[in-house]
């Protein structure tokens, strides 16, 4: 049987009516109210009328949202909703580029059918027709990088897991999204969880994995419950498991929780946490694709990079290209938030400009009104909001300083914030999460805080020293959280003091 | 204190329900930490214990990986929990005037927390009251009702 | 060897080499505070680091590999910049009043870093609840040694881990308890590689002048350990040995910290003689010459001889020729008797050698352990260690028997708790299943086996449900414990083995039942497989290997015409007796048969370790002449008509023979306490004596220089060690059979055939009556006995090293606490336990270890009780093995 027939079949066996009502309920939406929604709509609707439930779709400004075509105006009268349609939303999002973040809020999350009615689970379907090596060469065609803050070539990685002789091999699907100020990847499993799960069963497909592991962040409750509903209906209707899609591919996905703090989505410490050890990094090399999981080779993908794969393989790689920047084509996620008006989830092309992302998405009048911006959260720093005018979103140090994108969080500043407790609070993050196992990050941040005054009100900062310390700090740490938990300090150095 | 009899009763149904549920494999220690404490909301001692035999890990090491995850708690929780965000974004939306406003209130019985981010930026400030987060939170009766009820 | 750079100049190091390593080997200084030589990089401390041409940033050299044509330098401006911040926020973590920093404050002088003043980051917690050393947080760098020591690294143990995370990162137990709560077995593995004296002893070691390699004196593992001396010819610290191929730098709390009974204040530093009932201080000559005469006055079966398990291989060796060719008396035996006797016995029938087959390497290597009636955690911890890492790193399954919990349970996929004395029936229980499951060799059995028929008759009986009604274990269990071990997931299976086998009336039975199933199965004779009794005293082995036996010459060559010809030629000619001779158990009897009168006993104490000691006291007092060579005056002593004091191992050259077959050197680190001297050149003066007494003309063959002469002698009379030199053995221990000067030694036997020939026979034994003694109204309750962690046998010893005394000072009487409210005792309460044959008194201790109807005591004795008091003299038939294991008891209260 070829997967196009089997989508057909499945396609004919779910053949009803949409739901006409989705209330959208994810993380944020639930904090303003969203369940109650859903719950009243039930009640109130009549029984011709149904109401399901999707994902947000990123216009959190606005949350509570529902998404409807026919008119049940009258049955909202009292409930202050606003319609995922209304041009308010619209134009939001209409004038985002959504790849991974297609659809996200008008298709139903609790169900399989509206996902494979835009075209879900047919790039599944394609790349199981082709042989796992046309995949590597597509995806490095696409000259897709990693989203989870590092920007590695998706098929660089890949090869390298692929060259290791194994009978076992891993992927890890990151989905721990610690780094404070981002909460897209939880936007995206809880508005497009089938999407992730395709994009993760390609990539085992193309690298020859045996076995697949989600790991969800520990307080992501409502991700981790769509991810296991979602992962129980392709189970059901043979998208996951044995015989995929009626071919010869055959895997699971396993899904757990993690429990807590930044440095778990650091990948070797997220496979000690699976392993059941110490919530610490494991020391490079080797890397995880030669010995990872269980000391067999390794891939680990964040959420949002999964994500792009269908896409690229329904468009191809030349379409991909011609999104974004010409070294990192496509999109990216970018969590928006603080003094804006309109914060949200949105994606854009890679090397938007940061002045025109947060003027235009961020609702900010002048840029000048806000006293700097908070990029990549505490592995990064905050710039001065006149330099974002020549930034623009990619990976590694934007600035060509101390400033990155990582997993794409963007705080607005108001000018009534004082920048340096704001770089303080990153430095305290850092300090706190520091996992404690090597000396300059565990000792060293502590000290930053120490230096940066809390507790000694009055005495002068000694910047100079702040910014020798945060070098060694940077230059000696063991693991990705230490050597950049320096770098708060060198930006305001850079772009305040 | 349990009697030396219900000590080892309970340690023995404990026993046989990880049996049931975690393979004896060092990798069932996080879901199994994490069904320790759904069952008994925090991780006892004696709880550690028993999860390390089945697991054949020595305590101290399973106390180690435990105490190394930051939300995993090892006390009984004594009094409601209410969570405020002051991570950067939750600041800039007013998170500090309301732990301000909490901290005046001290309404009874409840124990005020902060985290550094709750991952719900683009509605802030966000306030949790016992496991349930609430968004755009402002500082008022409202909230102090909303914690006491 | 890979060819690197470093700072400019080339060398070559081996493969798999960090650069940290090649660093190392170029000579070049380097700071490096978490990488312990023995164990894998850490990359804690982050001050290794260096700079690599076409590598970013720092990397630490610890955790780099050195590849081929790797350019890597040491210094450069931005990276001292570096290195000295890390090491002043490491400075930052420490109290630098502290004087004893070791290796940090080394390292940070040495780099021009200045301590920090950053008081508040000083971590305060002290934990001193363990009696030998502290654990102090104010000196603690957080580099991980001690916990990778405690796990890992070295012990497997885990009684410590990094605790917390961020500024709550610390070093601590379960719960953060003190450590003496814990798990913690004062191995000191921990203290041995803290970088800064964080652990460190509580009272600070002299300064130390030299350094002597030697072997530890206490247990059959035979674990290396280093003495360091200070000026005044003290030992004031003992360090594991990472060079020892059978120890692989571990060591257990005995080996540490156990080694102050040197310099005990009750250690007999002259010759004592009874004079009007009373032992009263002598000269060499009046004791040597007294003992002479009265000798001489015994015809050679009425003297009998116990040999020194704790002695050197030179001393047994000396001592049995002593017996043999001036007394003309093979009643020599020793403590194997009382110890691993019936596996002896069953090996040299169906294998006709009487030693582990493996080394403890195979343990390591192999896919599953059955560790059956051996405590290995607190006897053998050493090898228990390495077994232990067979399961956490190599994922081997492993198998308990054992009707006590043992602490290795906690790490076993199965614990099989049969009722005491039922081995047998189990083990036909688990051949039965190998035979009908298609589990077994038969390829093995065709070609390289005997007996297989008759055998198999009588294993037929034995289905897994008859088994579980003899001895509670679930046939289920039965089942799945003979699959695991006849088809191990990888690699071979191990039987190890110990006294819960041996100490019953049906031992040698145990054992064959033991051999049996390794027969069936075919594993033996291969890498990670083998038959291991673990033997108990530091040189059992060599004491047996040496002659030290009733029916023996040297490398146990049968008494027969042909032997007698042989030692009698080498030994002068002279006339030899050539009948086997008594066993320890039957020389007790022979003394109350009036056959015995005289008897010269060294390193051993009957009057604890016999079964029935108040019998056994009653009888050794019939002795006419009792001449007790001992380092203390133990209870054997202080009946004794003369006492001589002998060196410890820590004063006199020589070898060990371990239960691996390493023979391993012994070096005199101190000069003899008092006027000691050797056992060898004690009885060497006395047999000079006699000779001339009695006009025998041997004087000569007693003339020694050295205990190496000793050895040539023996090693050219005993095939199996004729290729081991000392000259050899500077370079580490050799493993027997080892005959010629350039064999490497055997790692493990049996690989073609057995020393009885191409066949190894099956012996088939019933169960019989689970013990002697079965429990009755008025003595309800079954006594085990054996041993504990921290006490050597009766406690001579070990009550004479504080450190092990501190740990247990009180007779504990272990007991479930379902069998403490049926007899209304409490936990901590002091009471009675009775047998018909007498009472001890000690503390109740309630312990989930025990099984109700079981009670445990050791048979060390404190405070005046002992559990030997209690014990049976039953015997099993076939090795004369008391059966220490089983009898019947009740509790009294007081
Ligand atoms: N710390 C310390 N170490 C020592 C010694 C010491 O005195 N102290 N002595 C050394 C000497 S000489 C020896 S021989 C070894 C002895 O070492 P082990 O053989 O380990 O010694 P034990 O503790 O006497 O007994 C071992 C186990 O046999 C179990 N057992 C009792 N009855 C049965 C039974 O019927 N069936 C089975 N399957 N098991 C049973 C007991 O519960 C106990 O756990 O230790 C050596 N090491
Ligand atoms: N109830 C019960 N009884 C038992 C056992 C049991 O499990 N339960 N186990 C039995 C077993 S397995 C054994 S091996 C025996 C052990 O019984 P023993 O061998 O009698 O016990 P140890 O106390 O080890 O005796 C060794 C003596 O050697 C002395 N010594 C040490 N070094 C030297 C030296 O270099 N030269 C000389 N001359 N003397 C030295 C010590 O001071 C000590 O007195 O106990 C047996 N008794
Ligand atoms: C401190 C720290 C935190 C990280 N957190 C995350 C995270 O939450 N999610 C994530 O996908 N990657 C995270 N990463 C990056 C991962 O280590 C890894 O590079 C990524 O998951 C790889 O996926 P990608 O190549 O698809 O981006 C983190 C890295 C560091 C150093
Ligand atoms: S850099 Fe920080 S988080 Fe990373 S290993 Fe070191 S202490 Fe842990
Ligand atoms: S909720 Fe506050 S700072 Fe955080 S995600 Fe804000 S939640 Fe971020
Ligand atoms: S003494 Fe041994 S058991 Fe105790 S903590 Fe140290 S290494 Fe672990
Ligand atoms: S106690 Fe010593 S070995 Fe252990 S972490 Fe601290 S400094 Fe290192
Ligand atoms: S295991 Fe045995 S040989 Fe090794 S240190 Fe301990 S007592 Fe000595
Ligand atoms: S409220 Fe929906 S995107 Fe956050
Ligand atoms: S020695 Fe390399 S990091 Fe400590
Ligand atoms: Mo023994």
């Amino acid at each position: 049987m070829d997967t196009e027939k089997f989508l057909d079949s499945i396609i004919s066996k779910h053949q009803k009516h949409d739901p006409e009502v989705l209330v959208q309920i994810s993380q944020c939406s639930l904090a303003v109210g969203a369940e109650g929604i859903f719950n009243s709509l039930k009640e109130r609707l009549p029984d011709d009328i149904s109401v399901d439930y999707s994902g947000c779709d990123g216009a959190c400004f606005v949350a509570p949202k529902i998404h409807y075509e026919k008119d049940i105006g009258h049955y909202l009268e009292d409930i202050s909703v606003v319609n995922s349609a209304d041009s308010v939303v619209r134009d939001y999002i209409d004038s985002q580029t959504r790849i991974v973040l297609e659809n996200a809020g008008t298709m139903s999350a609790s169900g399989i059918y509206g996902y494979l009615r835009s075209r879900g689970f047919s790039a599944l379907g394609r790349a199981l027709e082709q042989s796992p090596e046309e995949i590597v060469d597509l995806i490095e065609g696409s000259g897709l990088k990693g989203r989870g803050g590092a920007y590695f070539p998706v098929s660089v990685k890949w090869r390298s897991a692929l060259s290791v002789n194994s009978q076992e091999r891993h992927l890890v699907v990151n989905a721990e999204e610690g780094e404070p100020g981002v909460f897209k990847d939880r936007h995206v499993m809880e508005s497009v969880p089938f999407r992730l799960i395709e994009g993760a069963l390609i990539a085992a497909y193309a690298t020859r994995c045996t076995s697949i592991r989600l790991y969800v962040n520990a307080e992501a409750h409502l991700s981790f419950n769509r991810m296991q509903k979602a992962l129980d209906i392709c189970r059901a209707e043979g998208f996951l498991g044995s015989k995929i899609m009626g071919t010869d591919f055959t895997i699971e996905i396993e899904i757990m929780k993690g429990a807590g703090g930044y440095v778990c989505g650091e990948e070797s410490t997220l496979l000690n946490t699976i392993e059941g050890k110490r919530r610490e990094p494991r020391l490079r090399p080797p890397f995880p694709t030669e010995s990872g999981l269980n000391q067999q080779p390794t891939i680990i993908n964040n959420v949002e990079t999964l994500c792009n794969l269908p896409w690229i393989i329904l468009n191809g790689s030349d379409e991909f290209k011609k999104i974004g920047d010409i070294d990192t084509p496509g999109t990216k996620i970018i969590s928006l938030s603080g003094s804006v008006s309109t914060p949200g989830v949105v994606e854009v092309p890679m090397g938007s400009n940061l002045q025109d992302l947060v003027i235009k998405f961020g609702d900010v009048s002048n840029i000048n009104d806000l006293s700097g911006i908070a990029i990549g959260g505490p592995s990064s720093g905050v710039i001065s909001s006149s330099a974002a005018a020549n930034l623009s979103i990619g990976p590694g140090f934007i600035d060509g300083k101390s400033v990155m994108l990582g997993a794409g969080g963007v705080i607005a500043l108001s000018k009534q914030t004082d920048v340096l407790h704001v770089v303080r609070k990153l430095s305290e993050y850092n300090a706190n999460e520091s996992c404690g196992k090597c000396t300059p990050c565990r000792e060293g941040t502590q000290r930053l805080l120490e230096m940066m005054g809390t507790g000694r009100k009055g005495t002068p900062i000694d910047w100079t020293g702040l910014g020798s310390l945060a070098e060694v700090i940077n230059a000696a740490s063991l693991c990705g959280l230490g050597q950049a938990a320096g770098n708060p300090v060198l930006s305001y150095n850079t772009y305040f003091e | 204190m349990a009697s030396a009899g219900e000590e080892r009763k309970r340690r023995n149904e404990l026993r046989r329900e990880l049996i049931d549920k975690f393979p004896r494999d060092r990798s069932s220690l996080l879901p199994a930490l994490h069904y320790l404490e759904e069952t008994f909301s925090f991780l006892p001692d004696w709880g550690i214990e028993v999860l390390g035999w089945h697991l054949g890990v020595p305590p101290s090491e399973v106390y180690g990986a435990a105490t190394s995850y930051t939300e995993l708690s090892l006390s009984i929780p004594s009094h409601k929990t209410v969570i405020v965000c002051d991570g950067v974004a939750c600041r800039e939306k007013g998170a500090i005037q309301i732990l301000e406003f909490l901290k005046e209130k001290n309404i009874d019985g409840v124990e005020i927390k902060t985290t550094d981010c709750a991952f719900m930026c683009s509605v802030a400030p966000a306030v949790s009251v016992g496991h349930t987060w609430y968004g755009r939170q402002v500082p008022d009766n409202s909230l102090a009702e909303l914690i006491e009820g | 060897m890979t060819q690197i750079f470093i700072n400019g100049k080339e060398i070559s190091v081996p493969e798999n080499s960090s650069v940290l390593d090649a660093i190392n080997i170029s000579g070049t200084p380097i700071a490096q505070l978490c990488k312990d030589p023995d164990m894998k990089a850490i990359g804690a401390c982050r001050t290794c680091l260096v700079e690599i041409d076409g590598i970013r940033g720092y990397p630490a050299s610890c955790s780099t590999p050195a590849s081929e044509g790797m350019k890597i330098s040491t210094k450069g401006d931005q990276l001292n910049f570096i290195r000295k911040g890390v090491l002043e926020l490491t400075a930052g973590m420490v109290d630098s009043n502290k004087e004893d920093l070791r290796e940090l404050s080394r390292t940070i002088d040495a780099n021009g870093a200045t301590a920090d003043t950053w008081k508040s980051r000083i971590r305060e917690k002290i934990d001193d609840s363990n009696p030998v050393f502290n654990i102090e947080m104010e000196s603690c760098i957080l580099c991980g040694r001690c916990a990778q020591a405690c796990q890992s690294g070295h012990q497997f143990i885990g009684a410590i881990d990094v605790l917390g995370s961020s500024k709550h990162a610390r070093i601590g137990t379960f719960m953060d308890r003190p450590l003496l709560e814990s798990i913690c077995t004062t191995c000191g593995q921990c203290l041995s590689v803290c970088p800064t004296g964080a652990i460190s002893t509580k009272t600070k070691p002299p300064e130390v002048s030299k350094t002597i390699t030697t072997t530890c004196p206490y247990c059959g593992v035979g674990c290396g350990i280093k003495a360091q001396v200070s000026a005044d010819d003290t030992i004031v610290e003992m360090l594991d040995d990472p060079e020892n191929d059978s120890s692989l730098g571990m060591l257990c709390v005995k080996g540490r910290f156990g080694y102050t009974f040197v310099h005990h204040e009750d250690r007999l530093t002259e010759p004592l003689i009874r004079r009007n009932g009373k032992l009263e201080p002598a000269t060499w000559d009046q004791a040597l010459d007294l003992i002479t005469e009265r000798l001489s006055g015994y015809d050679g079966d009425s003297f009998a001889t116990l040999c020194s398990a704790k002695a050197t291989n030179e001393d047994g060796y000396i001592q049995q020729k002593f017996s043999r060719l001036v007394m003309q008396s093979n009643h020599i035996d020793h403590c194997t008797r009382l110890c691993h006797s019936p596996s002896v016995e069953a090996m040299l029938t169906s294998l006709g050698s009487g030693a582990t087959s493996n080394s403890y390497v195979d343990y390591e290597e192999a896919g599953c352990l059955v560790i059956i009636g051996s405590d290995a955690n607190s006897n053998h911890p050493v090898a228990a260690s390495r077994m232990r890492r067979a399961v956490v790193e190599r994922g081997a399954k492993l198998i308990v028997i054992n009707p006590r919990r043992i602490d290795m349970c906690d790490y076993a996929d199965i614990w099989l708790r049969p009722r005491p004395g039922t081995d047998v029936a189990l083990l036909n229980g688990m051949a039965n299943v190998i035979l009908n499951q298609g589990l077994s060799n038969e390829n093995f059995i065709e070609s390289r086996t005997e007996g297989y028929e008759d055998w198999s008759d009588i294993v037929s009986k034995y289905t897994p449900e008859y088994v579980e009604s003899i001895t509670g274990v679930a046939a289920d269990d039965i089942a799945a414990a003979a699959h695991m071990y006849a088809a191990p997931p990888f690699s071979g299976s191990c039987l190890i083995w110990g006294m819960g086998i041996t100490q019953h009336t049906m031992g040698t039975a145990n054992a064959h039942g033991l051999l049996n199933l390794a027969f069936s199965t075919g594993q033996l004779g291969k890498p990670g497989s083998g038959i291991s009794p673990l033997r108990g005293q530091n040189n059992v082995q060599g004491c047996g290997d040496a002659g030290c036996l009733p029916n023996a010459f040297p490398g146990y060559q049968t008494i027969n015409a042909d032997s007698v010809e042989k030692f009698s030629n080498a030994w002068g000619g002279n006339k030899l007796p050539d009948k086997s001779g008594l066993v320890v158990t039957d020389m007790v009897r022979e003394i109350d048969n009036g056959r015995i009168k005289a008897m010269y006993i060294t390193g051993e104490n009957p009057l604890l370790s016999e079964p029935d000691l108040n019998h056994a006291e009653e009888s050794f007092k019939k002795l006419e002449l009792l001449v007790v060579q001992d380092i203390f005056l133990h209870e054997t002593a202080q009946i004794a008509d003369v006492v001589l004091p002998a060196c410890s191992f820590a004063e006199k050259d020589g070898t060990f023979t371990n239960s691996e077959r390493r023979v391993q050197r012994v070096r005199e680190v101190v000069k003899p306490v008092g006027s000691s001297r050797p056992d060898w050149e004690i009885i060497c003066d006395l047999a000079r004596r006699l000779s001339v007494s009695m006009n025998l003309g041997l004087e000569e063959q007693f003339e020694y220089l050295n205990a190496s002469e000793i050895w040539d002698e023996m090693s050219a009379l005993t095939p199996m060690i004729s290729g081991i030199t000392y000259e050899r053995l500077e370079n580490g221990g050799i493993q027997w059979p080892c005959p010629d000067i350039d064999h490497p030694g055997t790692r493990f036997l049996y690989e073609h055939d057995f020393p009885r020939g191409p066949r190894a026979k099956f012996v088939g034994f019933d169960q019989g009556p689970a013990s002697d003694e079965l429990p009755t109204e008025r003595f309800p309750l079954i006594l085990n006995t054996g041993r504990i962690l921290y006490h050597w046998h009766g406690g001579t010893i070990t009550k004479r090293a504080e450190g092990l005394l501190a740990r247990a000072s009180e007779l504990l009487i272990a007991i479930s606490p379902e069998d403490g409210e049926k007899y209304q005792v409490t936990d901590g309460e002091w009471i009675t336990v009775k047998s018909k044959r007498g009472m001890i008194e000690g503390r109740v201790s309630y312990s989930d270890k025990m099984r109700s109807g079981e009670i445990f005591v050791p048979f060390v004795k404190l405070q005046e009780h002992a559990a030997n008091f209690l014990t049976n003299a039953a015997l099993d038939p076939n090795s004369r093995i008391p059966e220490y294991k089983v009898c019947a008891v009740r509790l009294e209260k007081n």
